[in-house]
């Protein structure tokens, strides 16, 4: 159980990281949980929305502004998406 | 009181002794003695204008807390929307009502409908002011912050008189949790709140109001002008506005510190600027960072689904709302359309951050790098001529002026000295670019530090100017 649970997370990174290539075009960056946009290159105001939108399209999922404001880093994004994703 | 007049360094001095005589140790005391003294400091100018500070930010700090009390919902949200009616309602009353009003008479004129004006004496700081408590209520809102309990503290924000005429547009994040506890003397910080106060009275007493002068002459008398003056006249406008607002942003801050408050800085060194958006992340950052949080933000997210065409909308909308929030008239709608133009292209690109940051650059640039920053300094100080033009057609006889006139010569010439002193300015900015200002020498040997002091104190002493120039942005 545990281990299909770090499987489907693992998938979730490797999405969300592919995602986040495809509007930067490049790949420089870690996975990681406390990475956060000033990190990594090219993320800044204009991409971030792009890289939003990238996000609801991959995951066939809508986010309330509030939602994004509150973002703090690659982790609490990580857990924004699972949890848009858990059937309720 | 202007912050390079004598009367404001006695009243900051008799502020600083009473803050840290009395109010030592207790938060209650030093947040009394600081709303008292913004209370005066800004009563003596606009008494008026105080008694509606003082209510709208108590009612901003009850509605902020309604707000909060309430769970998501309508009546949550009315009570929202009435805070952001309430204040963008004066904003637009005191600032853009005169401008309408006009507007609508030109256009009854010209239908034969008689005509009026509307004149409404415009509270200072209402600009700066104002955007804090939209920013607060929106923050509160959104359950980014938790409202302020305290009103005095919440007052005492909005008051506070270091940033009361013309910034920074601080955040209430940043500042209500530094003096929500007793705050003790802090000689380090103190010691650079004087260094930055120096190089804040430079910038302006020395490198802007010698400046002016000439910008005056050029701007004043400009179909007498040739291209090459002309040219000279709104690069030397830009070079002013900066000595004048980043000099007063630097006093700004400096001030604070002494009080052992840091607001967050409004420069970064923009002259140096590589590209538009790098420009626009240095420049009056307090507002920049504003729009792009509470206006570029918001309305990107809610066009997200339309592609370029909602980018392009919110970059248009948000550059608009930076150029009227310089006030009303059409040189700064025309100054928000430019920027947008600017901006539009490398947005859609998104090679925003992609172009070189001067803080990364060696010290000696390359000439890509030097191409790049010469070519925006020029872009930008044809733009902000239009801050400078008191109307549309001379802004426009300026820009004529530049491509047509057959005088190529400059014919109105720059003092050899305040040329020097630019470049002055200029240098030591670029080799203190990753700092925060340009006098943070802390960490310098005390013969480099006390050299530069002296320095900078002997071209105030005699370069500087005290005829009560006021503040540029103060206008806004």
């Amino acid at each position: 159980m545990t281990s299909t649970k770090t499987m489907e997370l693992e998938e979730l990174r490797g999405r969300i990281r592919r995602t986040v290539i495809a509007v930067l075009g490049h790949d420089r960056f870690e996975m990681r949980d406390d990475l956060t946009a000033r990190d990594v290159e090219g993320w800044d105001s204009l991409t971030h929305m792009s890289i939003i939108t990238g996000l609801e399209k991959e995951f066939g999922v809508r986010f309330k502004l509030k939602e994004i404001n509150k973002l703090k880093n690659m982790g609490s994004l990580i857990e924004l998406i699972r949890s848009k994703l858990e059937p309720t | 009181m202007l912050f390079n007049s004598a009367g404001f360094f006695l009243f900051m001095l008799a502020v600083w002794a009473v803050h840290w005589a009395v109010g030592r140790r207790s938060a209650l005391r030093q947040n009394l003695i600081l709303l008292a003294a913004s209370a005066v400091f800004y009563g003596l100018v606009d008494m008026r204008g105080l008694v509606m500070l003082l209510v709208g930010a108590v009612i901003n700090w009850a509605i902020a807390l309604r707000i909060a009390s309430l769970p998501e919902g309508r009546a949550r949200s009315r009570w929202f929307w009435a805070g952001i009616t309430l204040d963008l309602g004066l904003l637009v009353w005191f600032k853009y009502a005169g401008f309408l009003v006009e507007g609508l008479a030109d256009l009854l004129a010209r239908v034969g409908l008689g005509t009026g004006t509307l004149e409404i004496l415009l509270p200072l700081g209402i600009s700066f002011y104002t955007f804090q408590m939209l920013g607060y209520l929106m923050d509160v809102h959104h359950e980014e912050i938790e409202p302020c309990r305290d009103g005095l503290h919440f007052v005492t924000y909005v008051l506070f008189f270091p940033k009361m005429l013309a910034g920074p547009i601080e955040r209430a994040q940043h500042f209500l949790p530094q003096i929500a506890g007793p705050r003790s003397p802090d000689p380090e910080l103190m010691t650079d709140g004087l260094r930055q106060i120096l190089w804040g009275l430079f910038a302006k007493a020395v490198i802007a109001d010698n400046l002016a002068v000439f910008v005056d002459e050029v701007f004043d008398h400009h179909t007498t002008h040739g291209k090459g003056t002309l040219l000279l006249g709104t690069m030397g406008y830009l070079v002013q506005l900066y000595g004048d607002f980043s000099g007063y942003s630097n006093i700004a801050l400096g001030v604070s510190k002494l009080l052992g408050i840091r607001m967050m800085g409004n420069f970064a060194y923009p002259l140096f600027g590589t590209s538009v958006g790098d420009f626009w992340r240095r420049w009056h950052i307090s507002l920049s960072s504003w729009m792009m949080d509470y206006v570029f933000t918001p309305l990107s997210f809610l066009l997200r689904d339309r592609g370029r065409a909602g980018l392009v909308i919110s970059i248009s909308v948000t550059f608009l709302a930076v150029g009227l929030w310089h006030g009303a008239s059409w040189n700064y709608v025309v100054f928000g359309v430019l920027q947008s133009a600017y901006f539009i292209p490398i947005a859609l690109r998104q090679r925003i951050t992609q172009a070189p940051v001067a803080g990364n650059i060696t010290l000696i640039p390359g000439w890509g790098h030097l191409w790049r920053m010469g070519l925006l300094f020029l872009l930008m100080s044809l733009t902000f001529a239009l801050l400078r033009a008191t109307t549309l057609e001379q802004t426009a006889g300026i820009l004529k002026g530049i491509l047509t006139s057959p005088r190529v010569f400059i014919t109105e010439s720059l003092p050899v000295p305040l040329c020097l002193l630019v470049l002055g300015l200029l240098g030591v900015e670029w080799v203190q670019r990753g700092r925060e200002h340009g006098l943070e020498v802390a960490r310098l040997p005390a013969w480099v530090r006390r050299s530069a002091y002296s320095g900078v104190v002997l071209a105030i002493f005699f370069f500087g100017r005290f005829a009560q120039e006021e503040y540029i942005y103060i206008q806004f």
